[in-house]
């Protein structure tokens, strides 16, 4: 299978640098998928699960957001949080889910409040749901 | 021997020893959390300078490319964000970044990071948009995005015409430096040669834009904050260092009044019991 290169940063340094056969990502308008020699292309990302295609199978993944570019077959993806499934801390997501329901159960919450929980939230069952994928 | 009795001497010797005793501790705690906020300093780097490209090249895609990020509203007030420590006995680490905002308008908005630069805006009534980030060893990247979204939001509002950051550039352990960086509007190179108008955006190369700059702020801050948390442990390391020679300057300079002291007693000493003897005989 053809292959290209992909370079994974996150503020917390680099996570993958190699080559790969096939990215699968958590795009602004949905999951997409690239493959070696794709055209130019450029996009954000949300928040979801990403499936890296390397040595014949997948390796899973949870991303949270960032950017995807892929130009003349080298890629980057630039994300603020990517934690590979094996090394997602799910005590600590589950904690970080407690917490901001808790808060969104709170009456008095202010709307700046609201959205922080609320993403953080997402952010918590993210993580669960990579991790859990993994068990498969 | 003039001056002051053994006892004295003796006394500054072990107050002298206490403090070296402190300062070398000092030195040990700064180099241990040096080691990891270097660390942290050297990860982001990668993170950023790819992202730098990134945003550089989507800006470079098209000719005609129009960004809010790119054209202020007028006659508004900029933001800064400054960046020091959260304690003193640094050496000269936090009046390096306060003496930087010298050149800052009275009228300018300010999110202080680090308890000693709350309190420098405090005291000088500056207006500050939020001092929830008062303690700035324990700030995360989630909050440094958050900070980045505060200031895009401002910014696209019309709130401040511009966005800089003051923080401590940390180049080596010997040496860091007080810079002044600015964020926003964001500063394109220009690019000589053809653009290349064939990459495909989704959804378009503005919303792109528009999206990443707030990740990408978040990013530039979180860097300049582990890279003055950084600079603030190597200065106190330093400072600490020299202090510590300092003071075994000083021990070593009183370790030879005190010889000379005793000595010196003795001497007179024996001269009376001699003297006295001599009388009687």
């Amino acid at each position: 299978m053809n292959t290209f290169h992909l370079t994974i940063v996150t503020p917390d340094g680099c996570k993958y640098d190699g080559d790969v056969e096939s990215v699968q990502m958590p795009a602004a308008e949905g999951s997409v998928q690239v493959l070696a020699h794709h055209v130019n292309f450029v996009t954000t990302l949300g928040m979801g699960p990403a499936s890296i295609g390397l040595d014949g199978g997948h390796r899973k993944a949870a991303c949270i957001g960032g950017m995807f570019s892929i130009t003349d077959n080298v890629a980057r993806l630039i994300a603020t949080a990517f934690e590979w499934a094996d090394e997602i801390d799910i005590e600590r997501a589950q904690s970080a889910l407690k917490r901001a329901e808790d808060q969104l159960e709170k009456a008095d919450i202010l709307p700046a409040e609201k959205t922080l929980a609320t993403a953080a939230k997402e952010r918590a069952l993210v993580r669960l749901s990579c991790a859990d994928a993994k068990k498969d | 021997m003039a001056g002051l009795s053994t006892k004295a001497i003796k006394n500054r010797i072990k107050s002298m020893n206490s403090t070296r005793q402190i300062t070398k501790a000092m030195e040990l705690v700064a180099a241990s959390k040096l080691r990891g906020a270097q660390a942290r300093a050297v990860a982001i780097k990668e993170y950023f300078t790819t992202f730098y490209q990134a945003m550089q090249d989507i800006a470079a895609s098209s000719s005609n490319f129009e960004s809010k990020f790119l054209s202020p509203t007028p006659g508004v007030k900029p933001l800064y964000i400054v960046i020091a420590g959260d304690r003193g006995l640094a050496g000269g680490y936090n009046s390096n970044v306060f003496r930087m905002t010298i050149g800052m308008p009275p009228e300018a908005k300010v999110i202080p990071i680090g308890k000693r630069s709350v309190e420098f805006f405090k005291k000088r009534r500056y207006e500050i948009v939020t001092d929830d980030y008062t303690e700035a060893a324990i700030l995360n990247t989630a909050d440094c995005y958050s900070i980045a979204a505060l200031a895009a939001e401002g910014f696209l509002k019309g709130e401040y015409d511009s966005l800089f950051v003051i923080y401590t550039n940390f180049i080596n352990l010997l040496s860091q430096s007080t810079e002044r960086l600015q964020l926003l509007p964001f500063n394109l190179e220009e690019k000589e040669g053809p653009r290349s108008e064939k990459v495909l955006y989704e959804p378009d190369a503005e919303t792109v834009f528009e999206r990443i700059v707030p990740e990408y702020l978040g990013g530039l801050i979180f860097g300049a904050l582990s890279k003055s948390i950084a600079s603030e442990q190597a200065a106190r390391r330093q400072a600490m260092n020299s202090a510590t020679k300092n003071a075994d300057e000083i021990i070593a300079e009183l370790d030879l009044q005190y010889n000379r002291a005793r000595q010196g007693a003795i001497t007179q000493e024996i001269t009376e019991i001699v003297a006295g003897s001599n009388a009687q005989s």
